[in-house]
């Protein structure tokens, strides 16, 4: 095994640290960087990105571990800080001196990319991705690529069907049957007059048309009075003042393209001389672009507002009036229209494809809320929903959800290395756990083995947690590597030792937050970062206690904000496996514990660490 | 320097004291102030009844002073609001500006944009300049502090009258107490309005928003509050008493025009000032500088 | 209220008055309420509320009220209000538009004689610049005739012109 070589760069929170020590402590040699040949393996006191250029072109081609060193000293009393630095870079040092890993190989990932769908979205994916040089196949059910879906501005279908570029390839007629796969290795299957294909892709990219899904008039009211909205209703004849009542999200869910088509027919109606619009809602849903000069010039042009609570629409003289209680004048204000026009919503619903229970078995995905998804983005790695299904209300949200699915579909294929899984054939039993746990996709079953899609892996390390062989781990996440840092650091620690598996998205920046400040850790604290929380697992949990770490916390994101969807739940779940051994073992349950947290909440952590480590100790563990 | 004061229709005749110390404190800082006999009133009564008429005679005004060339300095509020609002309407509305051309007609004059309308204070401000006015102060009224009200249309709308000041964070009368060496009040109630506009409709309403403000300061025990325009003080001083006794309240607040405290700090005497028609006079100060 | 008896023409009529111009633009969120010194002292008066009734078109409600006419034009509505309303002249617009209805106060009549009789509010005679000569300040003139013009109005019978009419 290679002896790793401690390289030292000076930075924040180094400060008063006598490298000399550190490296005899945690038994490394010290190597000037530069200086002579590259040592076999290398711990380097900086994160990667912070590294000079020539520190990193000198120890090119050695296993090197890029500790941020700074961030997990933190401050304190000087015997404390140098503790700590000496068991973070003898942990470092572990994994660093497990040696070269062998080159995985990686197939290449499919260049060429589907979009399936129709509108406006369809057409703004199929532009966004081939002007970042991929070959596009826009496929759809219809005839003609610029026939605009429901909620579209058709000018801009028609512009956009008209200025498609050269990179795509049109297939209309086209049903897509059936889709399996992951990033860079996806199969379609598609149906025309000319039969059925398979197709491969590197991405998919799909964009349900919307439909109009019409609200429901308020009970009572006289059908000859009432029209929909989305079917270009006539305007009411006569001589005097006509009245028209627009509900715009009354009775029924709004939508920002609800809303705006109901402003458009209020503008419609108010061009006619003589005719008086009256739009009723609950919300004014104006955030889309445009949204706010819509609604103004609607109020410019006449038309007048009415924000009714639900339910306070009422319809009176049998069914000829509506009545509402108006809060500026607080009086009840009655109204007989002589049309009413109904609201409607803009809705799509989830690809067929996507409903295969054995093919697409996780979920959630569509998230619009989630802080991580959302945009057109799913969990799963090159895979992209896109338009009114996903939240889209109109064409400057469908633009940015192209862009969004584009930009990173071209990540995936193309630019960005992204982490491997790598198999142990010899361990895995094919009992396809793996498969079933990730939600990128990345682990196939193809060719009677476990396969990794060439671009799908996102390197949550969910997979190592679960797999009951430990046969499956993202490159340098495996069972063995943590162990092995866990041991070497664990020698060092002060005791009691209390390990943190800290999420990257959340307790990670938290951490570095507070060591940044100064803030002085507990000695015995020992930091293991993971990629995800749900990497944890309940072996690693209990060989860290067996190790001789008197605690365990597991710090990962709050519940629905995980990025691998379900990596803080599985991780909260073991945690509360291993508590539950623990108890078997007659043991304190309580030395174990999951912590939820977002990233901008250092105090949540530092007030966890704290209590648990008070508790460890007053124990005398 | 010269100017062309504009007199309005109160000043010259109910507030006598406040041209008096506005000639003076201009002829010492250097300011000659024109007078024309046949400007009258600037039309801001009648924007209520007949709005296009009060333009016109807004205009009328704007065009005798185009013809002088000077800029124009009214002492009222009210004219300088109304003055400025109407140039910049007629300079920015070619339509309405040749509708009220056509009436002006009538009169023989001729609506030329360009007139520069400024309140005097303002126009000592931009023109004269603090530092210049602080050379000129011979007594600093050290120990004395004024409250100034800035009243509603020396700088609003904000939109017409804008580049002077901050009409939610106003400073400038302050400055000009300031540089007397005197102390300028920061008060609860410094942007309120005085109500002079509703006196006629409502006195019991004008009233009451005047009344908050006089409550505020006889707590406070200024030296005296400093206004810039006839109808505040109307309103504050005229009306003090009777709104003490309606209101039920100890209003005991001597009311100043700003002039007048410029014109002791440059060295006039109170009687040059007009400070005999005064109504609620602020003693100490007016022993300090016999 | 049944709206239907409401005229909407109401708010066009105010737009196309000059200062009226931005009265549809107001989506109602009461800056120029919360900031109206008499709307804290009078409980009815509420420059929100009036911009509604105006737009609904209750002609009865807006001009015909005697709450228009309590205006104090400090122009605080128009500095908070986030759409350019710009409320102190639409009520302006408003009470022109009430005048030429007829529901002016008499204290508006009233203003127009005074000055087609004197060219001022405030009448000027040797009296007044008697005082004002004591005190050495100029003379000041009364010049009626144009504001007769302009108003259209002859001076009252027994009227003297003043100087320099």
């Amino acid at each position: 095994m290679p002896r790793p070589a401690l390289i030292w760069l000076e930075g924040p929170g180094l400060e008063g640290l006598d490298r000399e020590m550190v490296a005899r402590a945690a038994q490394v040699e010290l190597a000037e960087p530069g200086r002579g040949l590259a040592p076999e393996a290398a711990v380097v006191t900086r994160a990667e990105a912070r590294t000079p250029e020539s520190v990193k072109s000198w120890l090119q081609g050695k296993p090197v571990q890029w500790l941020d060193l700074g961030a997990e000293v933190g401050g304190g009393q000087p015997a404390h800080r140098l503790a700590r630095a000496a068991a973070a870079v003898a942990r470092a040092a572990g994994r660093a001196g497990l040696g070269v890993l062998a080159p995985v190989y990686a197939p290449q990932p499919a260049q060429r990319v589907l979009v399936f769908g129709q509108g406006v979205a369809a057409l703004l994916a199929a532009h966004a991705v081939a002007g970042l040089g991929h070959p596009v196949l826009l496929a759809w059910s219809g005839e003609d690529p610029s026939r605009p879906a429901a909620g579209d501005d058709p000018q801009e279908a028609t512009r956009l069907g008209a200025l498609l570029p050269a990179g795509v390839e049109l297939s209309p007629r086209t049903d897509l049957t059936r889709l399996e796969g992951a990033a860079g290795a996806f199969t379609a299957w598609l149906e025309d007059v000319t039969g059925r294909r398979a197709e491969r892709f590197g991405a998919v990219l799909l964009a349900p048309p919307a439909t109009w899904t019409g609200e429901a008039p308020p009970a009572g009211l006289r059908p000859e009075l009432v029209a929909r909205l989305d079917q270009a209703p006539e305007p009411p004849a006569g001589d005097g003042w006509r009245r028209v009542a627009i509900l715009a999200g009354v009775n029924g869910p709004a939508t920002a393209a609800g809303f705006s088509l109901a402003l458009h027919a209020a503008l419609a109606m108010q061009a006619q001389p003589r005719m008086q619009a009256h739009v009723f809602f609950r919300e004014a849903l104006v955030a889309e672009p445009g949204g706010e000069r819509l609604y103004r010039q609607a109020r410019e042009a006449g038309a007048l507002m009415a924000r009714v609570a639900e339910g306070g629409l009422r319809v009176t003289a049998e069914g000829r009036g509506l009545a509402w209680d108006d809060p500026v004048l607080g009086e009840e204000l009655e109204l007989m229209p002589d049309l009413v026009l109904a609201g409607a919503g803009l809705e799509a619903s989830l690809p067929e494809v996507l409903r295969d229970p054995v093919l697409w078995p996780q979920g959630p995905w569509l998230a619009p809320e989630h802080a991580r998804l959302g945009g057109g983005r799913t969990a799963r790695s090159g895979l992209y929903l896109l338009g009114a299904v996903a939240g889209a209300q109109g064409a400057a949200a469908a633009r940015v959800q192209a862009a969004a699915a584009a930009a990173e579909a071209h990540d995936l294929l193309g630019g960005r290395a992204t982490p491997l899984p790598v198999v142990r054939h010899n361990h895995c039993a094919s009992c396809l756990t793996c498969v079933r746990v990730c939600p990128h996709g990345a682990p196939r079953y193809d060719n009677d083995c476990i396969t990794p899609a060439p671009a799908a892996c996102v390197g949550c390390g969910i997979c190592a947690a679960e797999c009951p062989a430990q046969a499956i781990a993202p490159v340098g996440w495996g069972q063995n590597e943590l162990i092995e840092g866990l041991k070497r650091g664990l020698a060092l620690a002060a005791k009691p030792a209390l390990v943190v598996m800290a999420c990257g998205q959340s307790a990670l920046p938290a951490a570095r937050e507070l060591s940044l400040a100064g803030h002085e850790w507990p000695a015995g604290v020992l930091w293991l970062p993971l990629p995800c929380a749900g990497r944890a697992g309940l072996e690693l949990i209990l060989r860290t206690l067996a190790l001789g770490a008197a605690g365990v916390l597991v710090a990962g994101c709050h519940e629905g904000m995980c990025r691998s969807l379900a990596g803080n739940l599985r991780a909260r779940l073991r945690v509360g496996e291993a508590a539950a051994t623990l108890g078997e073992l007659g043991l304190s349950a309580d030395a174990v514990a999951f912590l939820p947290l977002a990233s901008n909440q250092p105090l949540a952590l530092k007030d966890a660490v704290t209590a648990l480590h008070g508790r460890l100790a007053a124990r005398g563990e | 320097m010269e100017a062309l004061v504009f007199l309005g229709c109160t000043v010259p005749v109910r507030n006598l004291n406040y041209e008096v110390s506005a000639r003076k404190v201009a002829e010492a800082l250097g300011v000659r102030l024109v007078d024309l006999p046949e400007l009258g009133c600037c039309g801001y009564p009648l924007k209520s009844g007949d709005q296009r008429a009060a333009l016109v005679l807004a205009a009328r005004a704007l065009a005798q002073a185009a013809a002088t060339g000077l800029p124009l300095v009214p002492l009222c509020s009210a004219c300088a609001g109304t003055l400025t609002e109407a140039a910049h309407h007629l300079d920015h509305d070619p339509e309405a500006r040749a509708a009220v051309q056509a009436e002006l007609d009538q009169l023989g004059l001729t609506y030329r944009p360009g007139v520069k309308v400024r309140h005097l204070a303002r126009f000592l401000l931009e023109e004269v300049g603090l530092e210049a006015i602080a050379g000129k102060v011979v007594r600093p009224l050290t120990g004395f502090t004024f409250a100034p009200h800035y009243g509603c249309h020396f700088l609003k709308p904000s939109r017409v009258m804008g580049g002077l000041d901050d009409p939610e964070d106003p400073r400038s009368l302050a400055q000009l107490i300031a540089v007397t060496g005197a102390q300028s009040l920061d008060y609860a109630r410094l942007k309120d309005c005085c109500g002079g506009g509703v006196l006629g409709a409502d006195e019991d309403l004008a009233g009451r928003m005047a009344g908050g403000k006089l409550g505020e300061l006889t707590a406070a025990g200024v030296t005296a509050m400093a206004v810039v325009c006839p109808f505040c003080n109307v309103m504050f001083e005229g009306q003090q008493k009777a709104i003490a006794k309606r209101l039920e309240l100890e209003i005991k607040v001597p009311v100043v025009y700003l002039t007048q405290i410029l014109g002791l700090a440059l060295g006039f005497k109170p009687d040059e000032l007009g400070f005999k028609l005064n109504r609620v006079k602020p003693k100490e100060l007016l022993e300090a500088c016999k | 209220m049944r709206i239907n008896d409401c005229d909407p023409g109401l708010k066009y009529e105010i737009a196309a008055e000059p200062g009226g111009e931005g009265i549809k633009a107001c989506f109602g969120c009461a800056a120029c309420s919360a900031r109206c010194p008499v709307g804290a002292l009078v409980p009815d008066y509420d420059p929100r509320r009036l911009i509604r009734l105006a737009l609904i078109g209750d002609r009865e409600r807006v001009l015909a009220s005697p709450l228009i006419w309590l205006c104090s034009a400090c122009h605080g509505c128009a500095e908070v209000c986030p759409q350019d309303v710009r409320f102190s002249e639409v009520m302006t617009a408003i009470r022109n538009l009430a005048s030429r209805a007829g529901y002016a106060p008499p204290s508006q009549k009233a203003i127009a004689k005074q000055l087609a009789a004197h060219g001022r509010l405030l009448e000027v005679t040797d009296f007044e610049n008697n005082k004002r000569a004591e005190l050495g300040l100029p003379p000041v003139s009364e010049a009626p005739r144009d504001y007769q013009t302009i108003l259209g109005l002859a001076p009252e019978a027994g009227q003297e012109p003043g100087e320099g009419a």
